[in-house]
């Protein structure tokens, strides 16, 4: 496949971009990233008639190896083998998740046919509820990655645009068939302290751990910061909770995938996450700062290499999925770049870019598709059969 | 963020670590003392723990004084297994662990005891294991962890291994646990030398290794450069109307200006599995030769060497010879094979002796008499030629018992409409007693040397 990238830091320099582009090339898919504002203004790029076009509202567009935030940045696709692409999307996720089960089962292609990317609103919670549900009894081999969209609204509201059409609560799979894939997913945070099993949670609230209330333990972990319990929320307490993600323990033993705090609410005493939390889940706490996250950053590039390697290929199209909480670490050390430049290392010259997220979807660590993440970081390679 | 914060917070993580320990650890004494068994046994791979080998190794050491048995012991420690845990977590590296228990339980024999004796490092106690077999084994071991790949997402982790084998011989050593220590000091060796490798604590296995290794380079040079290798035939003649019948495709290669006969390097191509690629780089020369077409209606003797991992490639080599005789060259092909192999092997085998006389292809059962064989065995299958072995015709010439073995295989063979072959003919007396014996064809320097294909073809 044909793939052409690009960033720009306005509007402007982003439509005269895109006009460039679709006058040399018929694009087939067109996925664009761009600020909140854009959505909400109603505005449009001019397209091909031909051309599906995907829009996803980000904090910051990612392109070789640098970062933008605020910024424009897109990427054309034009097949040239026996790829070939369809877009399927759903609103108003929230309202009933079985519905949503049902639509995301039947129309996500097996990794014979190719590889499916998801793109969601902020609805974290029913993504990851839909996702668990959907996956939990699935044996087929599947091919799945997204992110949440993300935005620096006040209320982190977000939005998803399919052919001009916005989704609020809802999200779009795109079946690329005969398009391969593979990954590396970088967490960066360093499991400190025993296991733990919640043996009391709902939705993404946990009520118990060990048997015992969540405040008991969250009143040890805090004691002497002049922190309570109470006084966790999304804002003011933010980088607290980015900084010890909760790593969740597969039943043979390995680290599936990472979710982070939200809030302490008082009302129920329970503890928010960012994604569904099933009673009975081991978890771990975690730490880790810029140089841990770099540190892992290293090595998966390293890994990424080592994959094109065993498999003798060069994608077409290096697709960065990376989580604003994760870049918020980074960018506290005005380290906000080094991600990207150490990935950029290794795939020089291959088109690369990338958006980021409030979540992340991909397959855990061993392989298991259709997992939730947070703070994470997925490089993904594409390749038309 | 605050670091002051964020130091409080880990001391506290810290301090609901140690609280949460402490009420394992008492939990752990207030139970009964637990079983013995589960005491040693390790927790991840369920393969006896360092307590539990050391258990059975001074068990097996008591036992191997009483049979006079020997006991090798053989140490393993995985190498560069901590960039697997810095770079993916310990979870998975304790998986990988596990797989790695799971293969050697896997490739492990009757005789064998294997056990996780630390973090990355294996035990394995031999039990009446033969000196020249321990070299074999090893490099079995090596090679399949060697081969092993460990699936993680899209990427495969894999390994080598540092070992250190010591042998325990129950007259000479009186400690096991000692001999444990040097096999473990060989691991140490192994490392310092560069990884991959295995250090023995006996000199003579060392310079066994040494030897083999040196061996393999010439093979390495043959596999590399194809027209090193040599095809050489010796005829086989009919005893009775002294023509020749056809002859046995034999090894050879050429380095450093020599011809090197297969006796100098079949030992170190079989032990680094190279064999298979010898034979067949030799069998495709013979086969694609334009003069072939001369030997129709001759016996060409194929030998092979059968491990189990090789009995596969029999049924393909019974295809291409069964093609090649009927499209191309009208030979007559018999593939030999030992008769230890053959009895070893024997409930695989009786179907290929049938699946290759379908086919038109010949069967012989190559040094018969040497080992354990019986007619018993090669009469339950359609075995057309016995190849008998080089012991029995060497003695014949005076052994009255030799005389009467070859004697009874001669008639036997005639009951059981199979044709014999004597091997090693070098003199003329040898020939004059197979003659008398009514065995069908011989085979050695008495007749010819081997030779190279050319002038096998000028010499019919």
């Amino acid at each position: 496949m044909k793939v052409v990238t690009f960033i720009e830091k306005d509007i402007n320099g982003a439509k005269k971009k895109v006009i460039e582009i679709t006058q040399n090339m018929n694009p087939d898919l067109f996925i664009f990233f761009a600020p909140y504002t854009f959505f909400e203004q109603g505005d449009n790029f001019d397209l091909p008639k031909k051309t599906d076009c995907i829009g996803i509202s980000t904090v910051a567009v990612v392109k070789d190896n640098c970062i933008e935030y605020n910024a424009y940045g897109g990427i054309f696709i034009s097949f040239e083998k026996s790829g070939r692409c369809d877009l399927k999307k759903i609103d108003g996720i929230s309202e009933d998740i079985d519905v949503s089960v049902d639509f995301l089962d039947k129309i996500l292609i097996s990794e014979e046919k190719g590889t499916n990317l998801l793109f969601s609103t902020s609805s974290n919670l029913y993504v990851n509820k839909v996702l668990n549900k959907t996956f939990k009894n699935k044996k087929e081999n599947i091919r799945l990655y997204g992110g949440i969209a993300s935005s620096d609204a006040p209320d982190f509201r977000t939005y998803i645009s399919v052919n001009g059409d916005l989704l609020s609560d809802g999200f779009v799979l795109i079946n690329l068939e005969n398009v391969e894939s593979f990954n590396t997913i970088s967490l960066g945070f360093i499991p400190v302290g025993t296991t733990y099993t919640i043996t009391k949670a709902k939705d993404n609230r946990v009520y118990t751990l060990d048997d015992m209330p969540i405040v008991y333990f969250l009143n040890n972990i805090l004691r002497n910061t002049g922190i309570t319990p109470y006084d966790l929320d999304p804002v003011k307490t933010s980088e607290i909770l980015w900084e010890f993600p909760f790593l969740f323990i597969e039943n043979s033993g390995y680290i599936s995938h990472l979710l982070v705090p939200m809030c302490f609410d008082k009302e129920d005493e329970s503890f928010l996450f960012y994604g569904e939390v099933l009673t009975g889940s081991k978890i771990k706490l975690s730490t880790g700062d810029s140089e841990d996250i770099l540190i892992d950053v290293k090595i998966r590039s390293e890994e990424f290499n080592n994959i094109l390697e065993e498999r003798g290929c060069i994608p077409e199209l290096v697709l960065n999925i990376t989580c604003t909480a994760r870049n918020y670490i980074l960018l506290g050390d005005n380290l906000e770049s080094k991600e990207q430049e150490i990935y950029y290392e290794k795939i020089r010259g291959i088109p690369f870019i990338g958006f980021l997220t409030f979540g992340e979807i991909g397959p855990d660590r061993m392989g298991k598709a259709g997992k939730f993440y947070n703070e994470t970081s997925i490089l993904l390679g594409l390749i038309e059969r | 963020m605050n670091y002051k914060i964020k130091e409080r917070i880990l001391k506290n993580l810290l301090i609901e670590i140690t609280k949460k320990y402490d009420y394992m650890i008492n939990e752990y004494k207030a139970k009964d003392t637990q079983s013995e068994e589960k005491l040693l046994t390790d927790y991840l791979t369920s393969l006896l723990n360092r307590d539990g080998f050391k258990k059975n190794l001074l068990e097996l050491s008591k036992l191997s004084l009483i049979e006079d048995k020997s006991i090798a012991l053989i140490t393993l420690d995985l190498d560069n297994f901590k960039i697997i845990n810095t770079s993916y977590g310990y979870e998975i590296g304790d998986l990988f662990l596990k797989d790695v228990g799971k293969l050697l339980k896997n490739i492990s024999r009757s005789n064998w005891t294997v056990a996780r004796i630390g973090g990355d490092e294996f035990g394995i106690a031999i039990y009446g294991i033969r000196f020249n077999e321990i070299l074999f084994e090893v490099e079995r071991i090596k090679s399949r962890i060697e081969n092993f790949k460990f699936k993680v997402g899209d990427s495969f982790l894999s390994t080598t291994v540092s070992v250190g084998v010591s042998i325990f011989s129950p007259h000479s050593d009186k400690d096991i646990l000692s001999v444990l220590n040097k096999a473990e000091v060989g691991i140490y060796q192994s490392k310092t030398k560069g990884k991959n490798i295995a250090t023995f604590s006996s000199e003579d296995i060392q310079e066994k290794l040494k030897d083999l290794e040196e061996k393999k380079n010439i093979v390495m040079y043959a596999i590399n450069n194809k027209d090193a290798i040599k095809v050489y035939i010796q005829p086989i003649v009919s005893l009775r109307k002294k023509d020749i019948i056809g002859g046995e495709l034999l090894l050879r290669i050429e380095y450093k200006g020599k011809v090197i006969p297969a006796v100098q390097f079949i030992e170190s191509s079989i032990f680094f599995g190279l064999l298979p690629k010898l034979e067949k780089i030799q069998l495709d020369k013979f086969l694609t030769s334009g003069k072939v077409k001369r030997l129709e209606g001759k016996y060409i003797f194929i030998n092979r060497h059968i491990k189990t991992g090789q009995l596969k490639n029999i049924k393909s080599l019974i295809d291409e010879l069964s093609y090649h005789k009927k499209e191309i060259s009208g030979i007559n092909f018999v593939i030999e094979i030992t008769e230890n192999s053959f009895v070893e092997n024997f409930s695989y085998l009786k179907d290929i002796v049938h699946y290759a006389k379908k086919r038109d292809i010949l069967f012989a059962i190559d040094d018969f008499g040497a080992g354990f064989a019986s007619f018993g065995y090669v009469s339950k299958v359609p075995i057309d030629i016995i190849k008998i072995d080089r012991s029995i015709i060497d003695e014949c010439i005076t052994d009255k018992k030799h005389q009467a073995i070859v004697k009874a295989i001669s008639i036997l063979s005639k009951e059981l409409d199979m044709k014999t072959v004597a091997e090693f003919i070098d003199n003329r007396q040898k020939l004059e007693k197979c003659s008398i014996f009514n065995i069908d064809y011989g085979q050695g320097f008495y007749f010819n040397q081997p030779l190279e294909l050319e002038e096998f073809l000028d010499l019919l």
